[in-house]
């Protein structure tokens, strides 16, 4: 499959490789990615490049799309966040979900970085099962009225723009897109985090938040069947070249180190256990770049099988992410372990992928129902012993 | 522009091989509502309504993307024909 060679993904590469890669290691001390690189993230294009152009956006294919995202997250897992839920939950949700008035109000505002915009389904005791949330609406004549908190929402502390789900008291979920300037609503910053300390994650409070009947996102009730899925959708397809970046930055990190360091009297990279996991490591990469160009291609081709497919994606990738770091941190040795190398960070980062857009075990639930189904031949047990 | 005519088939075809049942006997009839019995979750609503869009080229507006429009075979024939009509 041909590469990219969309002119954002340039500007991507070079972005990262100037601001990003170099800052990393302050944003996650300094416990945010600066308002600078926010901005410059919108302003170039980088960050609304998956919006379509007649709203502002780069209109750009899916496969560039992850291709940025991939570049991006090379450099910073904590600015890549900011793709995965400003432009992929929020924006591309808006971009297919939201009505016409919806898109002209909301989406020009996204490509111009006058709104950053943040995801708010999880709490604190709806998690994996996103259904229990109990941040409630009530329906008055012109209005809603939203009460509850959401929590670990990634850039709930700078965003000014929330796709908030609520549940009335007999069950039904709805979505709403509700601004910061709404009163009644505050943000507060979570700290101790192991990972994702630069994405400005938060808790959100609603105290008796007015919500106009416009800003209802989505029929009422549909918040989780049709908004909720179709947003996580994005959001994996977002969070699965997340870990292409994570595993590839932690390759490039474990070469050049073991081209550099020296352990008895030769490059540790001379020595073949460290070859071998550098050999597993750019397997790896290789396997979840090739399986996230298929869902890019899938996804473009609105084939149904982008769901799945993505969930297999997403799930191989966080793992890859995972495993991959952690052979950077093993070679790094007890540098590997120091703040002031980047193997340990990148290590904190990965896991974080197995955690959010489904849990590797929600995955595992979703893919084992489909491998059930689809691996299935009634023909075979006739071949098996009485 | 000729229209894609709803089939019954393919729709019946694309939720038996993504139901959430593994009973060899279920029975998907027309007006079986494949929510409440438990043969799909709704998460899949969203799947169908893409599957629905693209397999007949249409847009569901907004005020359409309802789960009662979903629930069955018979319900989305009347979605695809109103929207084929309009």
């Amino acid at each position: 499959m041909a590469d990219s060679t969309h002119l954002l993904v340039d500007v991507a590469k070079q972005f990262s490789a100037d601001v990003l890669r170099p800052n990393a290691a302050k944003f996650d001390a300094e416990q945010g990615v600066p308002e600078s690189v926010l901005k410059e993230m919108c302003t170039s294009g980088l960050a609304s490049a998956v919006l379509p152009k007649e709203y502002g956006g780069g209109g750009v294919d899916s496969l560039t799309w992850g291709r940025i995202t991939e570049e991006v997250g090379v450099g910073c897992s904590n600015t890549r966040a900011l793709l995965t839920v400003h432009s992929s939950l929020v924006g591309e949700t808006i971009e297919r979900l939201g009505n016409e008035s919806q898109k002209q109000t909301w989406l020009p505002q996204l490509v111009s970085g006058e709104r950053i915009a943040a995801f708010a389904l999880s709490e604190k005791n709806a998690g994996s099962d996103a259904s229990a949330v109990s941040t409630r609406f009530e329906e008055k004549d012109d209005h809603y009225l939203l009460n509850g908190k959401k929590k670990w929402i990634t850039y709930a502390a700078v965003a000014n723009l929330f796709l908030v789900f609520a549940t009335s008291e007999d069950g039904s979920t709805n979505a709403f897109l509700v601004e910061r300037e709404r009163s009644g609503l505050s943000t507060s910053a979570m700290t101790g985090l192991m990972a994702s300390r630069g994405a400005h994650l938060g808790e959100i409070t609603f105290d008796n938040v007015k919500v106009p009947k416009e800003n209802l996102f989505g029929r009422p009730g549909m918040g989780f069947s049709f908004v909720a899925n179709q947003a996580l959708f994005y959001g994996r397809f977002s969070i699965a070249w997340a870990g292409v970046a994570l595993a590839r930055s932690a390759l490039e990190e474990m070469v050049t180190w073991s081209r550099t360091r020296k352990q008895f009297d030769k490059k540790i990279s001379q020595h073949q256990l460290i070859q071998a996991m550098i050999a597993d490591s750019v397997t790896s990469v290789h396997a979840g770049r090739a399986m996230c160009e298929r869902i890019s291609e899938l996804k473009d081709a609105n084939d149904d099988a982008a769901v799945m497919e993505t969930n297999i994606t997403k799930l191989f990738t966080s793992r890859i992410a995972t495993e991959v770091a952690n052979n950077a941190v093993q070679i790094f040795g007890g540098n590997g372990l120091w703040q002031a190398y980047p193997a340990e960070r990148l290590y904190r980062e990965a896991r974080v992928l197995e955690v959010i857009e489904g849990t590797t075990q929600i995955q595992q639930m979703m893919i084992a129902n489909y491998g059930l189904r689809h691996y299935f031949k009634a023909g075979l047990k006739k071949l098996y012993p009485e | 522009m000729s229209q894609t005519a709803f089939n019954r088939e393919s729709v019946r075809e694309f939720i038996e091989s993504n139901m959430d049942v593994f009973d060899e006997d279920v029975e998907l009839n027309d007006d079986t509502n494949i929510f409440t019995s438990g043969y799909v979750n709704s998460i899949f609503a969203m799947r169908l309504l893409n599957f629905i869009e693209t397999q007949y080229d249409l847009e569901v507006p907004d005020e359409d993307i309802v789960m009662s429009n979903f629930s069955s075979i018979d319900a989305m024939h009347a979605l695809v024909s109103k929207l084929q009509e309009a």
